[in-house]
């Protein structure tokens, strides 16, 4: 079908359009549809830039901001604090549910029945049908439709990461190449395509495996106790929910993993890396959406015609999922590939692009508002409260 | 004398998904790792319950005994047993999944040892010796009953009830891990269980260090 690109950008604009008016968040039709001129404008930019990297970062940095922003002014407005209290999950406290957390605990919510997050709290959205349709059935869906594409375009995590791992992820830039997790080759023959192949056969799968690890734990604890037990020492907490000092001992220690896992996995590593080893290797959030996405269509592959074997893909890639084995090999992304399109913008060939699961459609310019109208759906929460929080606070 | 036994098998019910908290992240990984299979699977969450079993015996000796003087006591144990609970499962955790590189020389007598049925029941009897919200609520309950026989009595049928969840869900984990196999390999599957043993380590690690704030002045 040829929708072409001010359809296909369209499509963007519309999809966010009924999606604030199908979610029932009362925000009237002149803001959804002003609101969905943006997701519209950005995907016609991407669908007409030759390179979208650039674009979609500056769009997903965008978002980072103003989900944080947004989030941390509806815990002053409705709590009057960033420091959560000391029992948070106690009545009256209100929970500012992320994407992270409902996954976690709906299931074992449902056993358990009741008519709100917990009995007596006051969770932000008008009613737990809206929490249900908004946080749970949206991340459902996006898992399903683009797999890790959420992580590349519409993380609350990621946009951080973005920017301390931006930058050329090869040569002299990277200051840390973290040999010891890489994979080493044991099959190549000569020195010079041990050299020159170095680093690009991603990570070793022990340290791979440690997301699984977690998500099993985090998933049946969460699951059980109807708790989000990964809030605890989730590392955006750095700027927002604090946990109570009045905790006393549990306080330093949260507070220690909390900044200890930002320090180290959020700032440290990529800046010196160049390469995003929380979504590689660790984020459950990631795990999770990537099980989902064995269902997506979206799939990042090689043209073996075009391929003359560069390897630039893999060079330029942050996520260790396009790796010298896979091109050389199945021409396929990793599980890991969050399909930021950097591989896809590196490649002289044009060798390298978005295709429909398991045929040789090119499917890139449908990706694109598709992952824009997930994007802007969750940031229609947060933009809102800006609009209507912060001219009283003024 | 029937009463007891009714209330303490009706709770056991009620808050048996509340033991399922502390004991399935502990239970789950320990069976994929060394238990695969629904017989092995449901036979190891047996004889993990027997070891529960043996600790709510122990306990109910204890209160029928010492009554209100023990329990004070008991409920001030939890933080240090949680801490101790955690370290035991990051050891327990780490030699699955990391230990060949960490600490070669040992990590197969660890794992070995771990993996026993012995070491199932070693399990079970710390976890249900580790005080959590439900023991903690038939402790309160069998401290009105002032009689020892009716004490066991009531922890026993307690145990029965609360173990029904934790039975079942052995058997499917077992079956689900041999499942797995055939996907996976066994050594991804141990490292897997592993770090996710490790990481309820680092939990209750973090509910100990959360009740000696709770308890500190």
């Amino acid at each position: 079908m040829n929708v072409g690109k001010y359809g296909k950008a369209l499509l963007a604009g519309i999809g966010v359009f009924a999606a604030m008016l199908f979610t029932n968040m009362d925000r009237g039709f002149t803001f959804a549809f002003l609101y969905g001129l943006i997701p519209a404008i950005s995907a016609f930019a991407l669908l007409v830039a030759k390179r979208i990297t650039p674009l979609r970062r500056a769009v997903y940095l965008i978002f980072t901001f103003i989900l944080w922003f947004g989030f941390d002014l509806i815990a002053l407005h409705e709590r009057g604090s960033l420091i959560l209290p000391v029992n948070p999950l106690t009545s009256g406290t209100v929970i500012l549910p992320c994407p992270a957390t409902i996954p976690m605990i709906f299931f074992g919510w449902m056993a358990y029945g009741g008519e709100v997050f917990v009995p007596g709290s006051k969770v932000i959205f008008p009613t737990t049908y809206n929490l249900f349709l908004i946080v749970f059935g949206l991340m459902l869906l996006q898992g399903v439709v683009l797999g890790r594409g959420y992580c590349g375009w519409s993380c609350l995590f990621g946009g951080f990461l973005e920017t301390t791992a931006s930058g050329r992820s090869y040569g002299k830039p990277v200051k840390l190449t973290l040999e010891r997790i890489l994979k080493k080759p044991s099959s190549l023959e000569s020195q010079k395509e041990k050299t020159g192949l170095k680093g690009l056969f991603g990570v070793r799968e022990e340290v791979k495996d440690v997301k699984w690890g977690f998500l099993l734990a985090i998933g049946l604890i969460s699951t059980i106790a109807v708790r989000p037990i990964f809030c605890e020492i989730c590392p955006s907490r750095v700027w927002n929910d604090y946990p109570n000092p009045a905790s006393g001992v549990y306080f330093w220690f949260s507070m220690s993993a909390i900044v200890g896992l930002f320090v180290v996995f959020w700032f440290a590593l990529p800046l010196l890396t160049r390469k995003k080893l929380w979504c590689n290797a660790i984020c459950p959030l990631g795990a999770f959406v990537g099980l989902l996405g064995v269902l997506s269509p979206f799939q990042v592959k090689i043209d073996r015609e075009k391929c003359n074997e560069c390897m630039l893909c893999a060079r330029v890639c942050k996520e260790y999922a396009m790796t010298a084995d896979r091109v050389a090999g199945s021409g396929k992304a990793a599980f890991e590939c969050t399909k930021c399109g950097r591989c896809i913008d590196s490649c002289a060939r044009g060798a390298v692009d978005v295709y429909l699961r398991g045929t040789s459609k090119k499917v890139r310019s449908w990706f694109i508002p598709i992952s824009l109208i997930f994007t802007f759906t969750w940031l229609s929460v947060f933009v809102w409260a800006i609009v209507t929080i912060l001219p009283s606070m003024l | 004398m029937f009463t007891s036994l009714m209330s303490g098998l009706l709770l056991g019910f009620g808050v048996g998904t509340s033991c399922m908290v502390f004991c399935t992240p502990v239970l789950v990984p320990h069976i994929v790792a060394d238990h695969r299979g629904g017989k092995p699977g449901l036979f190891a969450s047996i004889v993990f319950s027997l070891g529960r079993l043996m600790a709510y015996v122990t306990y109910a000796l204890a209160l029928g005994v010492a009554g209100q003087t023990l329990s004070a006591g008991i409920q001030s144990s939890t933080s240090p047993m949680l801490i101790g609970m955690g370290a035991l499962l990051i050891i327990y955790g780490v030699s699955l999944s990391y230990g060949h590189y960490l600490w070669p020389n040992v990590t197969a007598r660890i794992c070995g040892h771990f993996g026993s049925l012995n070491s199932t029941f070693v399990l079970g009897l710390l976890m249900g010796l580790t005080p959590c919200l439900p023991l903690m609520m038939a402790m309160a309950y069998s401290l009105t009953l002032r009689d020892l026989l009716a004490t066991i009595a009531f922890f026993v049928f307690f145990w029965l009830g609360s173990s029904t969840y934790t039975v079942a869900l052995g058997g499917a984990t077992g079956a689900i891990g041999q499942l797995a196999v055939a996907r996976l390999q066994v050594g991804r599957i141990r490292r897997i269980s592993g770090i996710a043993l490790s990481t309820a380590g680092i939990l209750f690690f973090s509910e100990g260090f959360k009740f000696l704030s709770a308890l500190s002045p």
